[in-house]
Order: structure tokens, then sequence, then C-alpha cells
């Protein structure tokens, strides 16, 4: 607690900075304009959850329902088993796409021939752009019982097609593999830019100390990025719920419903014609503990590297 | 810092404020200063292409009921996304057309439409009533909901139109049968011959008999259902109750064959990715099946080179096809699914109701074309000699329709909102052109292929037409579908014994199915009022 005669001075000053500043001021404001259009704004929205929403009454005039909508969600048939998978394959994403654009990055790093460099950055990066729409049908057509997938393991001896849409364990595997795929290239561009920001006089006397490519990997590069990777890691547990609904609704059958059937699908299934209401309720519950994930890991992080490397 | 963050807090308190304070529009007065009244029509969202001011039919309804429309034309997807925007606005359209009567029930919910008393269409639409009366009462339930009605429901007359099965004709030469299969022994033995006997003669096993579609429940197996009597994704009428198809023990009778030709190989193990109509439909081009269930005709003499058979010839040069109606079970019981001659359902606006000479308006403008026909067909297609003609003058329409150029560019003929057809829907045809019509209007070869292929009465219909019309389906029915489909694949692929089809027969009871028989059972009550308030006897 202040005391008031700490107060008074302050609030003075509190002023006279602003004025004082003016020119940070109008700097501030396109930034927080699109900050409150698009992210605080819409959390007026959240009211909804919590109301019957009838779009004709409006946000305020509709009917509290209280905790109805999340009810509805929890004791959903099949809510466990969705939550259960949303989190394995998030999980699972994460462990084997998080790595590989570190790894990327620093392949590309050690690249000499920048034209080359230049052509598989520009390989990697395009399947981001693809909507999941088009990608859905050419990984449907390469990795159907008939296309050409099959056709390559069958000549290696594999004896009878691989099921990648029947099977829930390899329908996994495609989704991993084509999540890779389409992520990597896009994922890497933030590991790519914190190691060109590196000293290069640090490697310069790395290889008169006589360090070799991999110890000044080891050394210089992967310590200069750790705290993007920190950042990028802390961020992404934000994620966790999110299972990537256009990927998996593009790409999924009945046959894989078991074991793909994440949180969004199930409720874009539940979700009717206009049940807002709903929809919000998940888009709540899911940032809730997108929220809690990233303060847990924030916090562990910052127990590790003593307050050094985490995000606030 | 802390200043600074103080000085942040007031900026976002001041940039709140203004953003509140905009955004509230008015609604604008919707007759002009010459006494035009102005109509807002948000139609069916299946022209994307069309473009507001060279759209034909909107050009002939302006000049002929002396009003203007103002066209809301949305693609399917800003269909789905915008329509809720549009209808919470300020600005809520006159005619809004629902796309099912789910969506109509939805609407009827948060309170954007105006109901349409029977009455008022008995006394202002005759015509539409009785056609409705005459070619398909269930229809009433489009526009049902809250045991009031909310619209005016369109007929899609080729709805209730079977499918079609298309086969690898040259297939069958090559493993030796020389007719069409008609039963599903004849089937069985062909399909079994397409995988085993190498019809396409490359001396590889790389052939299957069928495939199937998993993700349309409503094309899933369904002549193979339908030869057994079996409707397992439709509400059905049993002993006078209301049942769901999918609980009957016929289903499980179609599994068990369907497992077993699974395990002969006859099905293609992709039936739970491939699409009736784009992968399916490549497989039999591309001859890696012989055999697929769907919707449309091969072979058009309009476009040789793009039509099914155009392309399969174009792989294989041998290749042929053929088209065949639903093949008969053991007891002669044959069909496939048909969604019926129910079509969407044009809704008011809740605003008219203050505005009731504009309503008077737009069911005078549904009525005409109701009674007028060829102005109905002249908005689907145009003027004769401007924007069509007759190929040969001397048979009249049955020799075949030419657009005339520019419009014989599709992209074009879409700007103009322009088709040589009449079937089905459009954005103006809030009622549809009537069948007498489209009998008039058929070319020769499409009858000949109706004549072998669509038979009165094979395309099977629910009940309620769509199974979704059932007020609680919205709740449970999705879901349990998708459910009831994991058990069919799994059962067909014989990942799940057909016993375990039991389970989902569970889940259907504890899962919301038997709220939704009641429901069913219930509405199926309330058509009776309904027909009686429409005049059926």
């Amino acid at each position: 607690m202040k005391t008031k005669s700490n107060m008074t001075p302050k609030k003075a000053g509190f002023f006279s900075q602003y004025i004082k500043n003016w020119e940070v001021v109008m700097f501030m404001i396109p930034g927080l304009i699109l900050l409150l259009i698009f992210a605080y704004a819409p959390m007026f929205g959240l009211l909804i959850a919590f109301k019957d929403y009838k779009m004709a009454l409006g946000v305020f005039e509709s009917e509290w329902v209280g905790l109805e909508h999340f009810g509805r969600l929890f004791t959903g048939n099949d809510f466990l088993k969705v939550l259960k998978n949303t989190v394995t394959i998030s999980f699972l994403k994460l462990i084997v796409g998080f790595p590989l654009p570190i790894i990327l990055a620093l392949m590309l790093n050690e690249m000499r021939n920048a034209a080359y460099k230049k052509i598989v950055q520009t390989f990697s990066y395009l399947p981001h752009f693809f909507s999941w729409v088009v990608m859905g049908g050419i990984v449907m057509m390469l990795f159907s019982n008939s296309g050409p997938v099959n056709d390559v393991l069958m000549k290696f001896g594999v004896d009878k097609p691989v099921s990648f849409f029947g099977e829930g364990f390899w329908f996994i595997i495609l989704l991993l593999i084509t999540s890779v795929w389409q992520g990597v290239g896009w994922s890497s561009i933030v590991y790519i830019s914190a190691l060109s920001a590196v000293d290069q006089s640090l490697y310069e006397a790395a290889t008169i100390d006589g360090a070799g490519r991999w110890k000044q990997t080891l050394h210089i590069s992967i310590p200069a990025i750790l705290p993007t990777i920190v950042t990028v890691l802390i961020l992404n547990m934000g994620h966790i719920l999110n299972g990537g609904f256009d990927q998996i609704f593009n790409l999924y059958n009945p046959a894989v419903y078991e074991t793909a059937d994440i949180l969004d699908t199930y409720v874009y299934r539940k979700l009717q014609t206009m049940d807002y209401s709903l929809g919000t309720a998940v888009g709540l519950f899911k940032s809730f503990v997108g929220m809690l994930m990233v303060i847990t890991v924030n916090k562990i992080v910052k127990k590790l590297t003593e307050g050094e490397n985490s995000v606030f | 810092m802390k200043t600074y963050k103080k000085v942040i807090s007031v900026s976002l308190a001041a940039v709140m404020a203004t953003g509140m304070l905009a955004g509230c529009g008015k609604k604008k007065s919707s007759v002009d200063e010459n006494g035009k009244m102005t109509i807002t029509w948000l139609g069916l969202p299946w022209a994307a292409g069309m473009e507001a001011d060279k759209m034909y039919a909107k050009k002939l309804i302006e000049d002929k009921f002396n009003v203007n429309l103002e066209i809301i034309n949305y693609d399917t997807e800003t269909y789905a996304n915008k329509k809720p925007l549009l209808l919470s606005g300020d600005n809520v359209p006159d005619i809004i057309y629902d796309m099912d009567p789910s969506q109509l029930q939805a609407d009827v919910k948060q309170g954007f439409l105006l109901e349409i008393p029977y009455e008022m269409l008995l006394e202002k639409c005759p015509d539409i009533v009785a056609e409705i009366n005459e070619q398909v009462p269930e229809l009433w339930l489009y526009s049902y909901a809250e045991g009031k009605n909310w619209g005016i429901p369109n007929i899609g007359y080729n709805g209730s139109d079977n499918k079609v099965g298309i086969w690898r004709t040259d297939w069958l030469k090559n493993v030796g049968i020389d007719k069409v299969p008609e039963t599903i022994d004849e089937m069985h033995d062909a399909l079994y011959k397409f995988t085993h006997n190498d019809p396409d003669g490359n001396g590889v096993k790389d052939t299957y008999g069928m495939s199937g579609d998993l993700n349309a429940w409503y094309m899933a197996f369904s002549e193979i259902f339908c030869a057994y009597g079996a409707m397992p994704f439709s509400w059905i009428e049993k002993d006078g109750k209301i049942v769901y198809g999918g609980l009957e023990d016929n289903v499980k009778e179609v599994l068990t064959i369907l497992s077993g030709w699974y395990e002969e190989g006859i099905i293609d193990p992709d039936f739970i990715t491939d699409k009736f109509n784009t992968t399916g439909l490549d497989k039999i081009k591309n001859g890696k099946i012989g055999y697929i269930n769907q919707g449309g005709n091969h072979k058009t003499t309009e476009d040789v080179e793009t039509s099914v058979l155009g392309i399969a010839k174009q792989i294989n040069p041998e290749a042929e096809l053929e088209c065949a109606p639903p093949i008969a079970g053991p007891d002669g019981k044959r069909g496939t699914f048909a969604w019926g001659k129910g079509g969407h359902v044009n809704a008011f606006g809740r605003h008219l109701k203050d505005e009731p000479e504009k309503l008077d308006k737009i069911l005078e403008i549904f009525e005409y074309i109701s009674t007028n026909q060829d102005f109905a067909q002249q908005l689907r297609m145009g003027e004769k000699g401007v924007h069509y003609e007759l190929v040969d003058e001397a048979k009249g329409y049955a020799g075949g329709i030419k657009a005339l150029p520019p419009y014989d560019d599709s992209k074009e003929a879409a700007k103009y909102g322009i088709s040589t057809s009449v079937e089905g829907f459009a954005f103006f045809s809030p009622i549809s052109v009537k069948q007498e019509k489209i009998n008039e209007l058929i070319s020769e070869e499409k009858k000949e292929f109706n004549d072998k292929c669509i038979i009165e009465g094979l395309g099977k219909t629910d009940v309620f037409l769509k199974p979704d019309t059932v007020p609680s389906a919205s709740t449970y029915l999705n879901d349990l579908r998708s459910k009831q489909l994991i058990y069919v694949s799994d059962i067909i692929r014989g990942v799940k014994t057909v016993e375990q089809y039991d389970e989902f027969i569970e889940a259907w009871n504890q899962q919301g199915g038997k709220t939704m028989e009641e429901d069913a059972n219930k509405l199926f009550d309330e058509l009776e009022s309904i027909y009686k308030q429409v005049k059926i006897n």
C-alpha cells in the first residue's frame, strides 16, 4: 500500500509524462487499436457462453443460463474420449513437430550456397500456404490404398497396403507426417532469423580455437537461439487443445473417428445451426486450459533457467 | 515504467469508447420516391458467379412487377457464415432462403422470421398450395416449426429419382458376362470376377469390384441396403409408428453380406474415403473399379470429351460404360435412398409484419411464377433466340437446346444466371418449374436415359423427407449417425462383428434416440393437422 503523500507527486508525473512523450503515445496507437479490435473487443462475446444467446435479442438482452453450456459440453457422451484424443494428438504433434524446424533452421544455417538455401527455404514454406481443403485431396490421393505411397511400400516388400485412413495408428502417423510437411518450413523462419542475428565474430573466434562445425553449432548456434526456442515452446503450449481442426476434418472418416475425433470436430458435429453459446463455451474452455499450460510451463522454465528465458 | 503503463490504460479506455459508439446502422425505407418498392432477396447460395447488374431474371421480375430487387448472393460457404450475421443486423432481408427444415427451425427459434398462416397462403397462393398438396404434402414440414407455418417450401421434382449404377461393360465382357447385372446374385458374381479374374487384362491383380461413399450417408451402399428393404439412415413407418430404420434387423442382414464381400476383396478398401461424385467416379474412369452407385448420366452428346465415358475412353480406348437402375434383392425389392421432392424454404423477415403490402407483392410474384410456367421457364433459361436456340427446329425441345454466344460459355452464362436446364433450383426459383413443363422441355437423350434408369417409386424417401426434420434431431442425430457410420464401416471391414451392431443400438437408445423417436411420432401426428389446415383430405 502506498501512502497518500506518495500518490500526489506521482499523479502529476503521470500527466506530464503523457504529454512529454506524446510522440511515443502516437506510435502506440495503431498497435493498440488492432489489439483492442481483435483481441479485447471480442471478449465481450464471451458473455454468450453463459447465456441462452438469441441473435435477435443481442448479447446483453439474452437470458442468463449460468454454466448450462459447459454442462452440456462436459457431460456430452464422448467428451472424455475426445479430450484424450485431442491431448494425445497435439502432444505427439508437439514432440515430433517442435524439434524439426529447429533442426531444419540449423541445417540451413550451415548451408554455404545462398541460392540453394533460398530454394530449399521457399519449397519448405510452400505447403504452409495451401488450404487443407486442397491438401486433403492431395494427401488422400497419395496415401490411399491404391495410391503411390502404398505402391512404393509394396515395391519394398510390404505385403499388404497400409491403410492410412482406416486404422487409428496409421492415421495418427499420417497426421504427424502431413502436419510436419506443412509446418516445418514456416516454423523454421523464426529460428533462421534468430540465427542470422548471431555475432559472426563468435564463429570466427571458435574456428581459431579449433572448434569444428558440430562444436560451433552446439556451443554457439543453439545457445544463441535458446531463448527463441523457449518462447516458441511456451507459446505452443497455449494451443494444446487445438489438435488441428482443418487438417483432421479434411482427412478423417468414420473408420478413424475413435482415435481422430478431437474436441473441435466433436463440437462441429454437435454444433447445430447457430448454437453459438456452446461454441463459445468450448472456445473459453480451450483458452482457459491453454492459459494454464502457458503459465505452468513458464513457471517451470523460470525455475530451471533462474528467470532468464521465461516469457514473463 | 509504471507511468507508461498508466498511459497505456488511458489510451485503451479512449479507444474502447470510440469502438463501442460506432456500429449502429439505420434501416432505410423500402419505398423510393416514385412509390417503387424495394425487395431484398437472399436467394439460393449456389450461384457464386452471378453478377447483380447482369442477372437476367432480376430484370425480368423488376419490369414485370414494377419493383426493385436488392440481391444478396452468397456462395455456399459465405451463406453459412454470413447469414446469421445478416439476420441479426438491422437490414434483415425480406426473402430469406433457408436450405433445410433444421435451419428454418433455428431461425424461428432465434426469432428472425414472420409467421405465414396457412389461411393466408390458401387465399394468396392457391396454386402453390395445390401443387404441394398434390406432389409432396410432407413438404409442409419444411416450413413448419413450433406448431406454425413460417414460409413457402419449394419442390425439387427430380429429387425422388433413384440413383443409378455405372458399370464397366467392357469389363463385364472380358470376364464373360454378356448383360448388365439385374439381381444381387448377378451383381455379386460380376463384382467377384472384377476383382479376381483380371478384367482389364493387364496380368496384375489391381482391380476391385466396387467402391462406396461413407462420408455421404445418403449414398452409403444405398442400393444394396434397399435391395433388402433396409433404410439404415431414415425414419420409416412400421405398423403405424415411426421408427428409425437403422435399428431394424435387415440392416444387420446387409452388413453381413457387405462384410462378406469385403472379405472376398470385392469392395475397394478405399470405400471409407472415396466420394461417389469425385474419387469414386475417377476410379471408374481409371479402371480401378468396375461399378459404382451415383447420381447422373455417364455420357452426354453435348460434351462428349469431358463426360465420364469420354475420359474413360481417353485412358483406355476399349472402355465402355452403361448405366443401370438399382439391382433387385432376393425378394425383388430394389431402390436407392432419395431426398424426395422436398426442396428448400422461402422464409420472410419478421419486419414484414409492418409492411403487409410488400408481403402481398412477394406472394403475388410467387403465385404468378407458379401459375405462369412460361414465365418460370424464362426466369431460368432466358429468351429463346437471345440466350438459347433449339438444336433442331423441327424436333422442338426434344432435339435438345443450345446456348447462344456469349452464353455458351458456362462462366458467362453464370454471370447472367442463365442455364439450359429448368430442373432443380436456381437463385430465382422460389417456386420450381413444374413437372409438366420439364416434360415439355426434355431432350430425347435425357428422356431415353430416364426411361431406362429412373423408375417411378425406386427413390426411397424418409417419412419426413430429410431425417433432420425431426426437431430434436439437431441435438442428437448428427452425433448418433456418425457413431452408426463407425459401426457400419468397422463391420464391413471386419474390425467389428455384426453382433456388435447392437452396441450402436444401445448407444442410440441411451443418447437421445428415444427422445428423437418420440418427437418423430409427435411430428407424424401433427402432419395430420397440417394436412387439415391446407385442406388435404
